[in-house]
Order: C-alpha cells, then structure tokens, then sequence
C-alpha cells in the first residue's frame, strides 16, 4: 500500500493523465506549481506564483465578496440546484444524517456516503439516479472544538453531492463535471473566471481512490471534486470499471462567498443567530470583529495547538489586550457553536437518534452537553428547543420533514437538559471529594470523569477555576466512541474445502421431513448436509431443532456457504440420512418473529418516530425487543403498546415477502427496513406487514399477523441509556404464561381466603399486619 | 383459540397478581409462598402474644 503522500507524488509527477483537462485548456487555464508549498494548481491568473489555499493565501471575501448579488443559505441551494437541474442532474431528497446503512459509520458524513455500499466484496457504488444532486446534511464530531471559533469549521453541516457514475457512455467524468463547477460559479453566481482556481489533490477512500481538484475562491475552498477511479489495492493503479464522479461542496460556503460577512455562521444561522441576540442583549462591534474575522479564518486548532496562544498573537495584531478580546468574541462563539449544535440536534434527533453514553449517541450528547455549558455559563435565558424549532423552520424548503418530529425533539431536550442538571449538582460532590483526596484532575481524569459521569470540563471550572482543558478535548472523548460500531464476530469453524449446502429452507417453509447425505462431520459435533430445510440462526431467531436419523440436531449455524448441524452423535459420511425438523418449535418461532416486526411498529407509534429497533432475540420461550427510547416504559405506555399489537394481530394483515435490490428496497421503502442493522447483502428479502411495516429481514414469519392470536408484553426494562427491552410472547406460549399467572394468583387468593379481585389489598394488609405483630412482640421481648 | 372475553380475564388476572406482588415487593412466582409464611409467622406470632 502507497502512503497518500506518496500517492500525491505519483500523481504530481503524472499530472497530465491525471488533472490536464481538454476544458480547462480550452478556457486558457494554466497550470502553476505553488512557490511556498510546491502543490499544482490550474488559474487564468498568468502571473500567479502561490496557491490559493491557506496557509498560502488568506481569505480576500470578507467584506469584499466576489459575487454582486447576495444569496442567503437557502437561496444559495435554490440556485445550485436549479443550474444542476438544469443540466440533466435529478435532485433528490437528503438520505438520513444517522447512517444505518454502513456498518462501521453512525453519521453520514459526506454526500458519497449515501450512495456507498460495504458487501462482502468490498464497497459497491448504488446510485438512485445519474447524474444527481442532493443537499446531504452530515455530522462530523472531529472538529468540535473548531466548531463556533474559525467561522468555518461545523459538527452539522450541508454537503452538496454532484455525482455521476460513469462507464464511458452513461454519466459524465472529469472534463464535464469541472465544466458545470466552473459554469455554476461564474455563470449563476456571477464570479469573475479569472477568481476560480483549482487545486490537484487527491482521496483515499474505502476501497477506491483517485485525483481531485478543489475549487477555491478569493482563498476559500468552495468544493472538491474527486475523480473515484482506482480501486482496492493503491500501489497499482487498477482502473474501475465504472468510474465515480464525487463532488462535495460546501452549501455553508457558497452562502457565505457572496456575502462576505466575517463569518459563515453569520449567514447558515442568521435567523437563529438574531433570535439569540434577542434574547441576551448582546451586541457586538461589528468592525472590531471583521477584523478580527481575518485573523481567526487561519485558526485551526488541529494546527495550532494551543488557541490562548493563538488568541495572543491575534491580540497583538489588532492592537488589544488578550482579556478584551475573549470578552468581545466569546459570547459570539458560544452562539456560534450553539446554532451549529441545535442544528445537528434537530437533524439528528428528527432521524431517529437520542443522546446516550453509548454509540452515536454518546457524540451527540456531547453537543447537547456543550451547548447546554455555553448557555449556563453566560446565564443566558434561551432554550435550546426554541432554537430547534428555528432551524427546522428555516430549513423547511430544504427538509420540510424536520417540522414533523418538532415533538420528539422537544420532549427528548426536555429529559436530556434534567439529566445535565442532575449531573450538575452531583459535579460539585464529587470534585470536592477529589480535591479533600489531594488527587489532581489531569486529562485521563477529566475523560473519564466525562466518559462514566457526564461531567463535562466546563461544570469542573466552575470549582477548579485553574483547571487545564485540552483544547481538542471534545474530539478526544467523541473519537472513543467512534470505533464502538462492529460486525458481530462469529465463532470461526474452518469450511475450506467443504461445498455449499443447498439452502432450501424458504423454497419450502412447509417441509418438515426430508432426506439429505451427509457430507462432512467436522470435529465430531456438526454435520454438512448437501441440503437443508433445517433454519440456521440468524437475524436474531434461534435456529431450528430436530433430528438427523436419530441424532438430535440442537443448533444449526451458517458459515459462509455452509450449514452446520450440531448434533449429540457421530455420523457417517456419505450416508443419506433421514431428518426431521421440531414443527412446534418452528412455528413459535415464526409467532415470535411477526411478533417482533408487530411489536415494533406499536412502539413506534405509541413512543415516536425515535423508535428504532437496537437489537432482538426470538427464542421458543419469548421473544425480546430492544428499542431505543429515552426513558423507563410507564405502565399506561405498555399498555398501549400492547393493545395496538393486539389489533395488527386482529386485523389479519398480510405478511408478504419481496426479495429486492438494495437500491430498490430503499427507494421503495426507505432507510426504516434496516431496523434490525445493516444488512451486507446487495440483495435484500424485505418482510411487510400490511403497509405498516417494512423490514429487511432473513427470518422465517406467518403468513398472517392472525396467525399470532394474541401478544402479551411479560416484562419492560431499561438496560441502558437510550434502550429500553420488551420481553412479550404470542399465542400459545402468551397463553401458557397467562394461565401459570392465573394459577398463581388463584392460589394466593386460597391461602388468603378472599376472592382473585380482593387479593392485591388482601396482602396488603396481611403485610402490615405482619409487621404491626413483629413490631409488638419484638417492645414485648425488649421489656 | 382462546375467546376475547378469556382473554381480558387473563390479563385482568396477571395485573391483579402483579400489583399483589408489588405491594409486598417479592416476584410474582413467589408470592403464594410468601403469602404462606406470612400466615404462618402472623398465626404463630398471636398465638405468642396470646401467651
């Protein structure tokens, strides 16, 4: 494998092949080696000598913007998408900022992620249409502590998607699609040709990679457009049958060129940013901080390490004392970084995430957290759900599903801002205790006082006032929990060498008995059969039972092509052998896999649309449900979720199975069939009840929702943050949990000599009598 | 098949068993054995008292 910097070399050293477009020649584009950092870059500019990326150039926009009209943030994606639209491109809808469909990303964070597939044959391209555009809002947790500081780093941000996939005669490739960038600037936002440059580069993806040209203007970087055409193996470059145009530009940044103002925040939450200042009376010098603007565009806080020096420096530049200027900028940067947070809140939450200690949700609670810091630090009167609904309605051109889960939104801040409350309170027991204990609070301290208490850094200042916070602390504590999203790892057992095992369990779900030859007896417990009717676990339900001659079979597990039987005896190989598969336990398991899908849609609609389910078993004894929900289930709220079972069940509805292409399955029925994860195949069997539920599915269901008869819920807990388990069993194993509750109480009611109705109260008083009685005779042995 | 009305009586039943376990806190499985040794320490406690 190539390190990209030597990639990069190659690449430069082969720039010809790689970034010398017949457009770009044609519009008389030279190509310059950059003076101080030696990159090459295309201008109309002759006699041009430097790069315009930083730290070579500054930013030139503020308060000097290279466009004449001034587009606000929507109107900025009205005219991007009107130009593409207009060249053949189809607009269509964002896909989710939670990313379900990848197994190793919570968050979507570039537009190519929508469109990108990791099977078992590595990354696979699915695109709904070609070529398109999307405005694909993503979530990124790396830049955290840039966030509200740089006026150009964000968590939540838009990423317009210009892609094409292209096989030499469907899509565009390199020449058109830096045609329709350089036409898009200068013909529908009016930049003069001669401010447009372009910057070789190059990606690195998963799997894929290729040469890219950045576009900047008047210093700032406006998009990328790489040029996804090798694959796999980077030490040579093998060429992809289909190629990939993956443009990402930033909407924030297109808004923020034609307006100049000192920073992009400014303008992606300007009516947020007005609604604050509002409500806290703060007003700012608006000169001081354009000035100052400039300076801070060069602050990164990856590079520069430490931000009090950096302030310092920039201090002295405008000629003012290090303690003015925090006080002038602060309060602006907490809005900042507050829009920005409400704003990936808003989306997150509106797709089906809640802040948690675990996953996704432990990055998002981090911005709860930090924002819900800001406000309390300036003792600000603003709510950070009015600032949600804000968002949401200034975005509802763009994502007019973000007002529909203003609710969920709501109640979800509402319980998260009592939980920082409480961890404020118990902040200041804890640190005193550290501090009585003459412990010091370095970083590994403050991680983990974050990580198992929620306490962030900011509530510890407030009793450690000299308190030493890492200025990436936030991307410290965020990038732990950003590996926590694995495959399940099977127990490895060695089939080289062993052929596949026809698979016959869903062209017969009827068939309970038939004759198979054994072809292998691997360690003397599982048995290969050349076929199979026997189900092997998967998708959360157990597997199927029986017998092979007059071996019982007790767990039956596919690996790659192969099914495994384990069995208590040895068999022969080579043998035909008789097998009989457990019918009743079949059939439980499939009550209890309906039931499953059954359960889950009735949660959703009972608790929200954040319902999502986090993970399932389906045993012959019950079935479980994990969900995620933020809060222990009320007796009143199980009740409802177990009575619009109860009338899926009634109504009869069809249980009917599809079996689809990935891209199809999504585009008819949308991200919501990755309920039970992802799924790695390119080929998905989406199981539908009615049309109130669909789900990519592998396991084995009725026909019928009726043929359920009847759900009962046994049991509901909260095992973690954010997940709530509803243990249920349906029909006969319901009605036999049913009759031994019957039983017992029937009992109870013998002993106490009372009718079932008077038993609660009966042993009430049995138990306060009990007690009254223990209490005298214990004063009568004390005297 | 089980009937609709067999049915709510069943639930009707496992709330009724289920709050009686509640007010005394034990699990439901236990609480005809519990209710039993109640009675007998309350039977045998009266009948100390008594003397």
């Amino acid at each position: 494998m190539l390190s990209k910097e030597k990639l990069r070399s190659k690449f430069r050293e082969d720039w010809e092949k790689h970034y010398k477009l017949d457009f770009l020649i044609n519009q008389g584009f030279v190509r310059k080696v950059c003076s101080k950092c030696g990159k090459g870059f295309w201008t109309l500019q002759t006699e041009r000598e430097v790069c315009p990326d930083q730290p070579c150039q500054f930013y030139e926009f503020l308060g000097n913007p290279p466009t004449k009209k001034r587009f606000d943030y929507i109107q900025s994606w009205k005219v991007i998408e009107d130009f593409f639209k207009k060249h053949g491109h189809t607009s269509i809808r964002r896909y989710p900022i939670v990313c379900r469909w990848r197994p190793d990303l919570f968050f979507t964070i570039a537009s190519i992620i929508d469109f990108q597939r990791l099977g078992e044959e590595g990354v696979s391209f699915q695109f709904p249409a070609n070529p398109l555009i999307v405005p694909q809002f993503c979530l990124r947790f790396n830049d955290i502590p840039n966030v509200g500081i740089t006026g150009r780093h964000y968590s939540c941000f838009c990423m317009i998607g210009q892609h094409s996939i292209y096989d030499g005669k469907k899509g565009y490739w390199k020449d058109r699609c830096i045609e329709l960038d350089f036409r898009l600037l200068s013909s529908s936002f009016g930049i003069k040709p001669e401010e447009i440059i372009f910057l070789e580069d190059l990606w690195v993806g998963p799997g894929a990679f290729g040469p890219s040209l950045e576009y900047f203007v008047k210093g700032l970087e406006l998009g990328n457009a790489v040029f996804t055409e090798f694959k796999s193996d980077n030490s040579n470059l093998h060429e992809m049958k289909e190629k990939v145009i993956d443009m990402g530009a930033g909407l924030e940044r297109f808004a923020w060129i034609t307006q100049g103002t000192p920073t992009s925040y400014d303008v992606v939450f300007e009516p947020i940013l007005r609604y604050m200042k509002k409500q806290t009376g703060i007003k700012y010098d608006s000169e001081f901080f354009l000035k100052y603007s400039k300076l801070a565009g060069t602050l990164n806080l990856d590079e520069v390490n430490n931000i009090k020096r950096m302030r310092k420096q920039i201090a002295d530049k405008l000629g003012v004392t290090v303690e003015l200027l925090e006080k002038k900028i602060k309060p602006l940067e907490a809005m900042y970084a507050i829009s920005d947070h409400t704003m990936g809140l808003t989306f997150a939450i509106a797709d089906g995430l809640l802040p948690s200690n675990v996953g996704g949700g432990y990055n998002l609670r981090v911005i709860l957290r930090r924002a819900l810091g800001f406000i309390d630090d300036f003792r600000w009167d603003i709510d950070l759900f009015d600032l949600c609904n804000l968002h949401a309605r200034h975005l509802r051109l763009i994502c007019p599903e973000l007002s529909e889960h203003l609710d969920e939104i709501q109640r979800i801040l509402d319980i998260e801002k009592k939980r920082f409350h409480e961890t404020k309170l118990r902040t200041k027991r804890i640190v005193e205790t550290i501090i009585q204990k003459g412990e010091t609070i370095d970083e590994e301290r403050l991680i983990n006082l974050y990580d198992s208490k929620g306490i962030t850094p900011e509530l510890i200042q407030d009793y450690v006032s000299d308190l030493e916070v890492p200025d990436d602390f936030y991307t410290k504590v965020t990038e732990r929990h950003m590996g926590e999203k694995r495959a399940m790892i099977r127990e490895e057992i060695d089939v080289t060498n062993i052929p596949p095992t026809k698979l016959l369990v869903y062209e017969d779900l009827k068939k309970m008995e038939f004759q198979a030859k054994v072809l292998k007896m691997i360690n003397d417990k599982y048995v290969v059969l050349d076929k199979t009717y026997f189900y092997p676990e998967g998708g959360g339900q157990k597997s199927d039972v029986g017998f092979i001659d007059d071996a019982p079979v007790s767990d039956v597990q596919k690996v790659g092509d192969v099914v495994l039987h384990r069995v208590m005896d040895k068999l022969e190989e080579g043998k035909t052998v008789n097998c009989r598969i457990n019918s009743y336990r079949r059939d439980i398991l499939k009550k209890h896999h309906t039931g499953t899908h059954i359960v889950n849609v009735a949660a959703r609609e009972v608790l929200g649309n954040h319902v999502w389910q986090h993970g399932a078993e389906k045993t012959s004894e019950k079935a479980r449900l994990d969900i995620t929900h933020y809060d222990n289930l009320t007796e009143e709220e199980v009740e409802k979720i177990e009575e619009r079972a109860n009338e899926i069940v009634k109504k009869n509805l069809p249980v009917k199975i599809e079996v689809l292409p990935r891209g199809e399955a999504e585009k008819k029925y949308g991200f919501r069939i990755y309920q039970g994860g992802v799924v790695p195949e390119d080929v998905l069997r989406i199981v539908s009840i009615g049309n109130i539920d669909h789900e990519a599915c592998g396991g084995l269901h009725l026909e019928k929702t009726g043929e359920a008869e009847f759900i009962t819920i046994l049991k509901t807990k909260r095992i973690q943050d954010g997940i709530v388990r509803i243990e249920f069993s349906v029909g006969p194993v319901a009605l036999k949990y049913l009759k031994e509750k019957e039983a017992l109480l029937r009992e109870t009611a013998k002993l106490l000599k009372v009718k079932e109705e008077k038993v609660p109260e009966a042993v009430k008083d049995l138990f306060e009598k009990w007690k009254s009685k223990r209490k005298e005779l214990r004063k009568l042995r004390r005297k | 098949m089980i009937s609709e009305k067999e049915l709510k009586g069943l639930k009707k039943k496992e709330k009724l068993l289920k709050k009686a376990a509640e007010n005394i806190r034990v699990q439901e499985k236990d609480l005809p054995r519990v209710v039993n040794r109640f009675l007998n320490e309350l039977k045998e406690m009266e009948k100390k008292l008594k003397s």
